[in-house]
């Protein structure tokens, strides 16, 4: 408490916690900034899968900027930033999306097999052929992994680039998106699971691979 | 831990969420099991495939807006 302001490092500022005597707006102004800064680069990538377009996360970004800014007095210094933006950005999206867009209900959402990659080119004996599978993945080209993942339906989509993209626990997805683990773990598996299926689609056309005629056995499934 | 056991918490364990007993009977299967191996080599690839696609830096222009927003919301709002 009644310890003197240290003098702030070249590029860091440090100002005494809990002090309740209004802050330097100045300084406060430059924190957020230099939050900002830190983040934006993963703030925009992550904009940019969600909206799937460049002038939709550019509004994204900015309208996640204003929320930020206007609930900063909210945000606990030395605590995790990113996550903390990223929650905004988040709740701001869904509220865009939702306004925007019907999804499928997710219960209408196919779902496909475990390490259906995989397994496929496992299945394959030209693939196998190749060699090393993970030589296959060289083929998939940039373009087409992010069609894949813009192509997954909002709900899995958000926790694929949350965990896959941006490196989140399952517990801090957690509190981004306000589910529970378990609903976090459940979306982000059968994501991944159409992720794979979708770029399997793309190393099949690069291979020029027929489907199989077993494969489509699931479409036959009669309803119970 | 057996090849199916390994499979069910593959991805648990690339993400990181596995406790530190889980981690060590995982790794101790990986080194005597080539099929898994190579899976867990492939998943792995396969996860630093989309990381690396679908990053993309704010670009230049972009960033400047940034800054010139916040410059004007910090200090009308301030």
């Amino acid at each position: 408490m009644g310890k003197p302001l240290t003098e702030p490092e070249q590029g860091r500022w440090t100002v005494p916690q809990g002090t309740g005597k209004p802050e330097d707006a100045a300084l406060r102004r430059k924190r957020f900034e230099e939050m900002v800064g830190q983040h934006l680069d993963a703030l925009y990538a992550a904009a940019l899968r969600l909206t799937r377009n460049r002038q939709d996360a550019e509004d994204l970004l900015q309208e996640t900027l204003l929320k930020a800014w206007r609930s900063y007095h909210t945000f606990e210094e030395g605590t995790n930033a990113r996550a903390w933006l990223f929650r905004i950005l988040m709740n701001a999206h869904i509220d865009r999306y939702r306004k925007a867009t019907r999804e499928p209900e997710l219960s209408d959402v196919e779902d496909v097999e475990e390490f259906y990659l995989y397994t496929k080119v496992q299945e394959s004996d030209q693939l196998r052929r190749v060699g090393d599978p993970e030589r296959l993945l060289e083929r998939i080209m940039e373009h087409e992994v992010r069609e894949a993942l813009e192509n997954l339906p909002e709900h899995f989509r958000s926790v694929v680039i949350l965990a896959d993209l941006q490196g989140f626990s399952y517990k801090e997805i957690a509190d981004i998106l306000g589910i529970p683990v378990g609903t976090v773990m459940s979306r982000l598996f059968r994501g991944r699971r159409l992720l794979q299926k979708k770029l399997w689609d793309y190393v099949r056309a690069h291979h020029r691979i027929s489907e199989s005629p077993s494969a489509s056995s699931e479409a036959d499934a009669a309803k119970g | 831990m057996d090849c199916r056991e390994f499979a069910q918490r593959l991805w648990t364990f690339l993400d990181g969420e596995l406790d530190d007993g889980a981690c060590r009977e995982l790794r101790a299967h990986l080194e005597n099991c080539p099929g898994c191996w190579e899976h867990y080599r492939f998943e792995g690839a396969l996860r630093a495939l989309v990381r690396r696609c679908c990053q993309e830096p704010a670009p230049e222009i972009v960033r400047r807006r940034v800054i010139r927003f916040i410059a004007r919301l910090t200090a009308r709002e301030g």
